[in-house]
């Protein structure tokens, strides 16, 4: 995979990080943030007319619109420098980054649950995010790695998230083992799991602390 | 007028027991009466005004309000700190569907704080 691109190296190994930190951190700061969504948000709360979800769902959104802004000023910057960082296709690396921010809110909503009912839960999450960090491709491509671990790895979304933004990015960069139906699924599973635990413990996180 | 028809709220205790606060409660605070509500300690008082303001759900049971009812006032916290007065009026009146210029010069007349209603405090 990566000799097909030889001829794009230099800018390979400028972009390889930045294409996986860019969605690593659309999961990662979704998904975390918005597990304090209901446990710092007591006063908040107090407000009838303000609900769980809204608090959840709003902590989400900025975090996305932050990561957003983000990778467009990176980008940005990268093309000041004088490297072209377009990506090749648009539409791809619009949908993977979409898809992901649905599978760190669907996260988001079942961690918003979990630091209500066990207080201790962000410090096991911190480690599970960390473990992320290096389990999803992010400083190296899936392909680098010998077939068994590949295949182990791939039963993880992000590393699908993070290929399927890397391969709109790179034309000549399409992964064999890239599923994206994995993540659509995985994503949609997240959110369904998410907002029915929310539902069915609504009236236990709207309890004061 | 609000209406309590058969509601039922308990807590989890720190020992792993339940604390049942109101058990099939059936029962109508009708509009223009004042009623205060009297209890020992951790009887249910403000688990019971937080029920009739809508910021609690009860576990079983149906709680109507007709009219607008108030968040629960006195418990402090509902206003951010880091914003200014006027703004947090201006969070209130926006997330009840209140009229915000009205609302904001109705409260800025009453509070009397003049120039400190869009001050922000000393330490944000």
């Amino acid at each position: 995979m990566l000799e097909s691109a030889h001829e794009h190296r230099p800018l390979w190994w400028r972009l390889l990080p930045n294409t996986g930190l860019v969605p690593y951190h659309v999961f990662v700061h979704t998904s975390t943030s918005m597990m304090h969504g209901v446990t710092s948000n007591g006063s908040l709360l107090q407000l009838p007319p303000v609900k769980p979800l809204d608090v959840i769902l709003a902590r989400g959104l900025l975090e996305f619109a932050t990561d957003l802004v983000v990778a467009v000023l990176l980008l940005a910057g990268f093309a000041a420098i004088g490297i072209a960082a377009l990506p090749d296709n648009l539409w791809s690396v619009a949908s993977a980054l979409i898809l992901t921010a649905l599978l760190g809110c669907g996260v988001g909503f079942v961690n918003a649950v979990l630091q209500t009912l066990f207080r201790s839960w962000d410090k096991l999450w911190n480690n599970v995010t960390r473990l992320l960090y290096f389990f999803s491709g992010i400083f190296y491509v899936p392909g680098m790695m010998p077939g068994w671990a590949r295949d182990t790895l791939a039963w993880n979304p992000l590393l699908h998230a993070i290929d399927w933004f890397r391969a709109g990015f790179f034309a000549t960069y399409q992964p064999h083992w890239l599923d994206r139906r994995y993540l659509a699924i995985a994503a949609m599973l997240s959110v369904l799991i998410g907002l029915s635990l929310e539902r069915w413990l609504r009236p236990r996180l709207c309890e004061p602390a | 007028m609000i209406t309590l028809d058969s509601v039922s709220k308990s807590y989890r205790t720190t020992q792993g027991g339940r604390r049942i606060v109101l058990d099939e409660v059936s029962t109508a605070f009708p509009e223009g009466q004042n009623f205060g509500v009297l209890g020992a300690n951790g009887a249910g008082k403000s688990t019971l005004i937080r029920l009739l303001a809508g910021s609690e759900m009860p576990d079983r049971g149906r709680i109507r309000r007709d009219g607008r009812v108030s968040f629960p006032l006195g418990y402090g916290g509902t206003f951010h700190g880091s914003l200014s007065g006027r703004e947090n009026i201006a969070f209130i009146a926006r997330i009840y569907g209140a009229d915000l210029r009205k609302t904001i010069g109705y409260v800025a007349d009453f509070a009397e704080l003049g120039a400190y209603f869009r001050y922000y405090g000393a330490n944000p």
